[in-house]
């Protein structure tokens, strides 16, 4: 039986001595309510057990969100990568300006 | 030797007509800002339903605290089973870790935002500008070149043009492969939450009817005013856990919208056909443009 369902009928368990508790009176009622109170823990119990074999599922889930935000990171490297070539060759021009001035005292 | 000016003739109508053949409907930012916007809407919905079940959590464990004489362990969540081992039923770092996925998947929607808005236009355009300046200053020098000014801002709109071109096609074939990779990932979170918040909902349910039931066993049973203190406490408990369940009920139905729209935005992506407007309107540029450079010659 997995987690989820060992907590689900526990769950469903707590409720139907909850229905067995409002019938009763006296000794019997007490110790019913006793034993309810521990039901009630067990199935919180049996919950969050639950959750934790849950937990182990994300593992894959989250690498593929890793993978992708890598994937971003290098093209936004690209993209920087055009911008700086562009760059030089604006630069480019402005570099024979500079020789030109030198060598023709322009 | 050729003429610059064939070379600069050249330039232009590859920088006009990379776009036409490239040409693409526009990166869609606004579903991108939307899908941040949802995600980081969820995330914060979800961290305050968590601190109010933590708190319901810590209500429920003053009702019934562990038996016997109370101790400094009495209100810890844990219940001792048949073989005697100690069970662990603390909701709160089950929680805690369902909140940082949820913030993994809003961190990676705003990170596709970020790229997708990130203006790498604007070195384009200061550098295209220096082209010109430079350009225009080299062609001034030239007399026998009276066109040349004409010609520099040509050549720093041609270099423009291929620059924002190849931006584009980058940009839009990154967000491509990393919303692939991603989709897999997106609903397996969102699967994993939905089916965790059912679990969470059976949990907000046994620790509201085990206040119930603790309070009618300590609730006076003739009217007075402890009897009414306990009676407005437990109710607003009892509000307090009916508004969980019913922000819980909430959180998976958004959630579980979150997968198709990422899904949705990577198919608009693919439809990279020109739009006919655009079409047309680089046709007339550039027949405006022939025009104009011939009367240069």
């Amino acid at each position: 039986m997995s987690s989820h369902d060992l907590a689900e009928k526990t769950a469903g368990l707590t409720s139907r001595v909850d229905n067995l508790v409002a019938i009763q009176t006296g000794p019997e009622c007490r110790e019913l309510e006793r034993q309810q109170a521990r039901l009630e823990k067990l199935t919180l119990a049996a919950i969050t057990a639950a959750l934790d074999e849950s937990s182990k599922r994300y593992k894959d889930a989250l690498a593929a969100l890793d993978a992708a935000n890598e994937a971003i990171g290098e093209g936004d490297e690209k993209m920087q990568q055009i911008s700086r070539i562009i760059k030089i060759v604006a630069q480019a021009a402005d570099v024979v300006e500079t020789l030109l001035k030198k060598a023709g005292g322009l | 030797m050729r003429s610059p000016g064939r070379y600069i003739r050249l330039l232009v109508w590859l920088a006009l007509g990379l776009p036409l053949v490239t040409a693409c409907a526009a990166i869609p930012t606004g579903r991108f800002d939307a899908l941040s916007a949802a995600s980081r809407s969820v995330l914060d919905s979800s961290s305050a339903t968590y601190s109010r079940i933590e708190g319901l959590q810590r209500n429920y464990m003053v009702f019934n605290p562990a038996e016997g004489r109370l101790t400094p362990e009495s209100f810890k969540a844990v219940v001792v089973d048949d073989q005697g081992r100690k069970l662990d039923f603390d909701l709160r770092p089950r929680l805690r870790f369902r909140e940082s996925v949820l913030e993994a998947l809003s961190n990676y929607t705003d990170v596709l935002q970020a790229f997708a808005k990130k203006d790498y236009q604007g070195d384009l355009d200061a550098a295209s500008q220096n082209l010109y300046a430079s350009v225009s200053d080299l062609a001034a020098r030239a007399p026998d070149n009276p066109a040349g000014q004409k010609a520099a801002g040509l050549l720093a709109a041609a270099v423009n043009e291929l620059g924002r071109a190849a931006l584009e096609r980058t940009r839009r074939r990154a967000l491509r492969r990393a919303m692939e990779a991603a989709q897999p990932g997106v609903e397996g979170v969102v699967d994993l939450i939905v089916a965790d918040n059912v679990l969470i909902v059976q949990a907000v349910r046994t620790m509201q009817n085990g206040i119930l039931r603790s309070a009618n066993g300590l609730r006076p049973t003739a009217p007075s005013l402890d009897r009414v203190q306990l009676d407005e406490r437990v109710s607003r408990l009892v509000d307090e856990s009916s508004e969980i369940l019913a922000s819980l009920d909430a959180l998976s139905r958004a959630v579980k919208a979150i997968p198709r729209a990422h899904a949705e935005i990577r198919e608009s992506l693919d439809d990279d056909r020109p739009s006919l407007a655009q079409l047309q309107s680089l046709i007339a540029e550039a027949k405006r443009l022939s025009q104009f450079y011939g009367s240069l010659k």
